[in-house]
């Protein structure tokens, strides 16, 4: 078994693919790219894919993560080059690495942060955005209730929201934000929009999610200093471009 | 040409995805060059009209033509079409996002009355006048087609022309005449030359007679049109075009999976069931084609469930070969085969266990009613001793559960034959504890409980149906005495079935409750949270008609039918003579096996009229 991770892109044309609906056309893609996934056990054998931290649809991304596991070693750039024929329009693999080893551990579920771009246009000037910002950073605590279905959640945003900044664009205001997310809890770039009186209907958003990694598992590596499976920040991206600017 | 999108919209309504395009294989032709343009609509959502075969079949064959283009558009959901008339957008085709009055054709697939108000709101939405008769040139041409067209007098005053059978070369003809005739200069003169076509239909070159009383009572062509439309059959159904490169949707469709049609037609005759006569006769693909079709197929599209296609599968010569063959070749990418089918015998729970090399499929039995005579009455040819040999065999052989189909409302009902399903579903129950053992926790038996509708072009087509009533009644009744937690009823929805029938029956006066109900509000009428029945009732009050008149009445054999002159190859004396002999409880035996029924539908009939 050999685990395989892609980094890929959600254009204009397809961003609202939910989650679920991305990981059935990959699935789909894969059979096409005739690559060996391996499957799951059991009555309703499932391809063995992981996917990272849901996008929320209507977002854009670059940064997108799902890790295959093949039943047969393959060079994860023949990989790329295969499965990105069999992508629709909007899908891209950009980067795609090979985890070395068999790890019984999920090696996505270390993703715990986000990186947005939001460029919203609306009745409040990019200026008073900006300083909504800071106002929201120095607050020590964001006390929010999420509703779900029956269940009502108290939750504290403050500590997930690791940056925050504002700029002008164009007439817009180019947010910037950098959350945690996952499966220990995360802040919706949605709410922090509501924080900042930036969502509703006489606002233009558009989402574009610009990083995907493991966060606080580089602040630990960093302290160590060693360095991890490429799931840092840009850091298999990095690396392949070096690689491509020698080859060249 | 005006090219829009619903960016801006698409945040605020539900599955967004529906509206979505460039699915893996969907096709873009340059509009430009296109010598006629076609925008394929099916009036409901896109997951439901994405699910059927016959519009992908046309994609593929006027997409494979190198003069022809075409594209698709959906019903938008309410949601959606609020959105749209908010934002004073059009209803755009997904491919390139053109408003459908832009198209040449616009071919609506029909599949059942129930959709008929959506084609007003496409209509509408893509600026498109709802009546024939409003259009003007430059307008397209609104064609349509499928089972739900089999009897498209309701919807006569608003459709240009209607395609009887199977369209596959139809299609074409109607694209060349189009090319050559483009809509925007001669409407008139097209209308007269796709009346040429055989099996087109032009509904506004034929004037309705009505009796004092108000009923239909003849029609008459002008202009030279045809006295009688004869249905369109493929006679070479093996190399018939069959689409390897479906589209792939994002969105979970309600068959999200490979639909490989094995065979059309079915020839046992089952009484009350449209389909088997009016897709005559029964044609069947090679095993040789239908491999090769699969294997592109799943190579295409990458789908991991192939689902055989035909009225009565089981009853495909050779099907052991085909499934073989088929989990031979693509078990080891796991793509599974499910033969959806009703036939109940115990060679179906041999072919599931099959099936379940790769995964388990579902079984379903349709014995329809529960006693021997009523079976007969409507041609079902199933024993008592058939269904019970063949749920042994499924629960020895693992399966836990399984679904029933039964009808209540059936011509000649009585209360015994109600009693008897709740009978029959208890002694089902019992064999399933005593089979099952230790696991009998697992037993669960889903059972769906129709209301007959009766159809054109069927032997019951005179038949009124029950009234709504005693058709409550006789839920209530099962409700009541069917009390296992074994066993779960579904049923369907009774002032749905009445809408249904009377449609189906009904002449071109109806064309007023249909645009009435609609400009009311009815949208989605096949969908329990979004029909209301009493715009319905409004509707039929304000067009001075009644509802029961169309849906309840017992129709004399000499009466003549609306849909007379539509011609899908059995005789009416053929009707006539199993609705008689349905009367009598005798049965008529599938002609593929037994002597010929005599229908008119096939050359081997002594009647067989030609094509």
């Amino acid at each position: 078994m050999q685990e395989i991770i892609c980094r890929f892109s959600k254009g204009e044309e397809v961003k609202w693919v939910s989650h679920l609906e991305t990981m059935r056309l990959l699935e789909r893609a894969l059979r096409r790219a005739q690559i060996s996934i391996a499957y799951t056990q059991g009555f309703n054998p499932r391809p063995r894919l992981a996917m990272g931290p849901a996008l929320p649809a209507g977002m854009t991304s670059e940064a997108e993560l799902v890790a295959f596991f093949l039943s047969r070693k393959m060079d994860p750039d023949e990989l790329k080059q295969r499965l990105n024929e069999q992508l629709p329009t909007g899908f891209a693999l950009q980067t795609t690495w090979a985890i070395p080893g068999y790890r019984k551990k999920q090696t996505l579920g270390d993703i715990d942060t986000a990186e947005y771009i939001i460029i919203v246009k609306g009745p409040v000037e990019a200026e008073e955005l900006e300083r909504r910002a800071v106002g929201l950073l120095s607050c020590k605590e964001i006390p929010l209730t999420r509703q779900r279905e029956k269940k009502t959640q108290h939750i504290d945003l403050r500590p997930w929201i690791l940056a925050l900044t504002v700029s002008e664009m164009k007439g817009a205001a180019e947010i910037k934000m950098t959350l945690r997310t996952g499966s220990t809890g995360g802040a919706r770039p949605q709410e922090v929009l509501e924080q900042l009186g930036a969502a509703g209907p006489e606002w233009e958003v558009s989402c574009h999610r610009k990083a995907l990694y493991a966060g606080r598992s580089e602040e630990r590596t960093k302290a160590r200093g060693v360095r991890l499976r490429g799931l840092h920040r840009g850091q298999a991206d990095h690396r392949r471009e070096r690689q491509a600017r020698g080859g060249r | 040409m005006e090219i829009l999108n619903y960016s801006n919209l698409l945040g605020t309504v539900a599955r967004p995805c529906r509206y979505t395009n460039s699915e893996w294989n969907s096709v873009r032709k340059d509009h430009s060059k296109a010598k006629a343009r076609f925008c394929l609509c099916y009036p409901d959502v896109y997951e439901v009209g994405m699910s059927h075969l016959g519009l992908k079949i046309l994609y593929h064959i006027l997409n494979s033509h190198p003069d022809y283009l075409a594209e698709r558009a959906f019903a938008p959901w309410t949601d959606m079409e609020a959105a749209l008339r908010e934002a004073g957008l059009p209803l755009i085709s997904l491919e390139s996002s053109v408003p459908l009055r832009d198209f040449d054709v616009i071919g609506f697939t029909l599949a059942c009355e129930l959709t008929y108000t959506n084609l007003f709101t496409m209509l509408d939405l893509g600026g498109i006048p709802i009546r024939a008769a409003e259009r003007k040139d430059g307008d397209p041409i609104i064609l349509a087609g499928g089972p739900g067209a089999s009897n498209p007098e309701p919807l006569a005053d608003f459709l240009d022309a209607v395609v009887l059978g199977e369209a596959e070369e139809a299609i074409l003809e109607i694209a060349e005449v189009a090319a050559k005739h483009p809509p925007s200069k001669d409407r008139k003169g097209l209308l007269q030359q796709l009346a040429q076509i055989s099996g087109v239909y032009v509904p506004s070159l034929y004037q309705p007679e009505y009796s004092d009383d108000g009923r239909f009572a003849a029609i008459t062509p002008r202009n030279g049109a045809p006295e009688r439309i004869r249905w369109r059959v493929i006679e070479d159904f093996d190399s018939a075009p069959y689409p390897v490169r479906q589209i792939v949707p994002y969105l979970e469709t309600v068959h999200d999976r490979i639909v490989l049609e094995i065979m059309r037609g079915c020839t046992r005759s089952c009484r009350f069931c449209q389909a088997g006569m009016i897709y005559r006769p029964t044609r069947q693909r090679s095993v040789t084609t239908l491999l090769d079709q699969a294997e592109k197929a799943i190579a295409a599209t990458g789908l991991s469930e192939i689902s055989l296609l035909g009225f009565s599968s089981p009853d495909f010569n050779g099907i052991e070969e085909l499934i073989d063959g088929l989990i031979e070749a693509h078990a080891g990418q796991r793509v599974s085969v499910s033969v959806p089918s009703s036939r109940t015998d115990t060679f179906t729970v041999s072919l599931a266990q099959k099936l379940a090399r790769v995964r388990r499929p579902g079984l379903t039995f349709a014995p329809e009613a529960a006693t021997q005579r009523l079976r007969n009455v409507i041609n079902k040819q199933v024993t008592e001793e058939n269904l019970f040999d063949a749920l042994e065999a499924a629960f020895d052989s693992g399966w836990g559960g399984m679904k029933l189909y039964f009808m209540i409302g059936l011509p000649t009902e009585e209360k015994e034959d109600v009693e008897a399903i709740a009978d029959l579903l208890e002694r089902a129950v019992s064999l399933g504890k005593k089979k099952l053992g230790v696991h009998k926790g697992r037993l669960r038996i889903s059972v769906s409980v129709g209301n007959f509708i009766p159809k054109p072009h069927t032997p019951f087509q005179w038949w009124g149906q029950e009234a709504a009533e005693s058709l409550e009644e006789k839920q209530a009744y099962l409700r009541s005495a069917v009390r296992t937690r074994r066993v779960r009823l579904s049923w369907s929805d009774i002032e749905m079935s009445r809408l249904e029938a009377a449609i189906t029956r009904g002449d071109r006066k109806l064309g007023e409750v249909l645009h009435g109900a609609w400009q009311a509000g009815a949208r989605f009428d096949a969908w329990a949270e979004c029909f209301r029945p009493e715009l319905w009732r409004q509707a039929f009050e304000n067009a001075r008609l009644e509802w029961k008149d169309y849906a309840n009445r017992h129709i004399q054999f000499e009466e003549r039918l609306p849909w007379d002159h539509l011609d899908y190859g059995t005789t009416k004396e053929f009707l006539c003579r199993e609705a008689n002999a349905a009367l009598e409880g005798a049965l008529t035996p599938d002609c593929r096996v037994d002597v010929c029924a005599d229908c008119g539908a096939c050359p081997r009939s002594s009647t067989f009229a030609g094509n």
